[in-house]
């Protein structure tokens, strides 16, 4: 069963592995890939008797029903491909996405390289899986049995007495190892396009001259300073209600930059001096680097200040690089 | 005092009634009778930037006609008509940018003679 959930988990993470709108599913079936290895390394320990480390003939010659020589080093090959796609995925998601437990550990550029390394190892397991499958079938025909049936029924026909199954051992096993990637896992799968927080108050008050900026751009010191001095707001007095002030500053405080781990909030949340302009902090520039003036000066665009220009999903609150576009003036 | 406010409105269209109790307001504090072509000049005065930088007037933003689709000046941010159907529905949102804009427009409040005179244009008074 183990092996037919890591074929099956690492097929779907194959399949979903190049386009950014399934990195959700991509990430997903990682995370049941880890477990499973988790499992099995752990399992190699205190398993069936044919399926622990000790059992494995790498150096010797093979004996009883247990893994071949061939079998062993192949087995312990895939699992260490696996094992490395699922440390260099965790790596790029905490570079790349900042989300996952490595989310804003290892810097950007590095994250490039290590994703390159990922993805060779994703055509390594494929190489794999043709050599296994071959040697599965050679093997199965010269000993006149279905081994791929020992995936489902978790037997194989042998003249050696049964071992114990060990049910308990691995139950619990499979289970400590789910739960341990579970918790680092579904907190981050939750972060995956999950709705980001809004306030009616909010987008009245502060959307109708410019975007009502999701917080999570700033950090808490901003917004706090943005209120304290709403006197004199980009030379505008905004006058608030102090019922209003205060509820936009507890709400936009409890959803700053430092309360959320995405690529924006990761980004935001170092961010010292309270600025009170989005448009000049670092993330936003570095976003934004190479951009020529011309663009910001077109008639579509006009200023840094106007998202939806290029983000059409800026309304959400979201500035997803997939789908941002400066405009060209055949758009109009 | 309404059938008289209503005479001064001439053959305009009805006023919304956010507007009216406004107008009720504005003549309570002491406001003369309220005339919409002081209102239109108002609209389109200038006055300086106390910054040094270009002057302003109610159409920087809103636009040379009351039909016209505004811009926030700053943020390029689209502004409706102030003709539009439901402007000047919310006697709160009145005051509200009465108070941003005349301060930022003027550098003072406006009185209630002048958002009187202004509601009165705005709504299509008579001249």
């Amino acid at each position: 069963m183990f092996h037919a959930l890591l074929a099956l988990g690492v097929g779907a993470a194959w399949l979903t592995g190049d386009e950014a709108p399934a990195i959700g599913r991509h990430t997903a079936a990682g995370y049941g890939v880890a477990a499973l290895i988790a499992f099995r390394v752990a399992w190699g320990f205190v398993g069936g008797r044919w399926s622990r480390w000790s059992a494995f003939p790498l150096l010797r010659r093979a004996e009883g029903p247990g893994h071949s020589t061939t079998a062993a080093w192949s087995a312990l090959a895939a699992i260490g491909i696996v094992a490395g796609l699922v440390v260099t995925g965790v790596i790029v998601l905490g570079g790349e996405e900042l989300r996952g437990p490595m989310a804003g550990l290892p810097d950007p550029s590095s994250a490039v390289v290590v994703h390159t390394v990922h993805s060779a190892l994703a055509w390594a397991i494929l190489a794999w899986l043709g050599v296994h499958l071959a040697g599965v079938a050679k093997q199965s025909l010269a000993e006149r049995q279905n081994l791929a049936r020992g995936m489902v029924d978790g037997k194989k026909r042998t003249s050696e007495p049964g071992v114990p199954a060990r049910a308990g051992v691995a139950a619990l096993l499979a289970g400590s190892a789910a739960g341990l990637v579970g918790w680092t896992g579904t907190r981050e799968l939750a972060e995956v396009g999950d709705p980001l927080p809004a306030d009616p108050i909010y987008d009245e008050a502060c959307g109708e001259c410019h975007l009502a900026f999701p917080p999570r751009l700033l950090p808490a010191a901003s917004w706090e300073r943005t209120l304290d001095e709403s006197g004199h707001h980009f030379d505008e007095d905004l006058a608030l209600d102090p019922d209003v002030s205060a509820h936009l500053r507890a709400w936009l405080v409890a959803n700053a930059a430092e309360t959320r781990i995405d690529e924006h909030a990761v980004r935001a949340a170092p961010i010292a001096g309270a600025p009170l302009r989005i448009t000049g902090t670092e993330p936003w520039k570095t976003a934004h680097q190479g951009i020529p003036d011309a663009v910001w000066e077109s008639p579509d665009v006009k200023s840094p200040i106007r998202c939806k220009s290029c983000h059409p999903d800026a309304a959400e609150g979201r500035f997803d690089g997939a789908f941002a576009a400066i405009p060209s003036p055949e758009d109009r | 005092m309404r059938p008289f406010l209503f005479l001064l409105a001439g053959a305009a269209l009805a006023a919304p009634p956010a507007v009216d109790g406004l107008l009720a307001q504005y003549t309570a504090a002491g406001a003369q009778p309220f005339d919409a072509a002081r209102g239109e000049a108002l609209w389109n005065k200038t006055f300086p930037d106390p910054e040094g930088g270009a002057a302003r007037a109610c159409t920087t933003c809103h636009g040379p006609a009351l039909s016209s689709a505004g811009e926030h000046v700053k943020t390029g941010e689209p502004i409706d008509p102030m003709n539009a159907a439901g402007r000047l529905a919310d006697a709160e949102k009145i005051e509200k940018w009465f108070g941003r804009n005349c301060r930022w427009t003027y550098g003072h409040e406006c009185t209630p003679q002048e958002k009187g005179d202004f509601l009165l244009y705005l709504t299509g008074g008579a001249k």
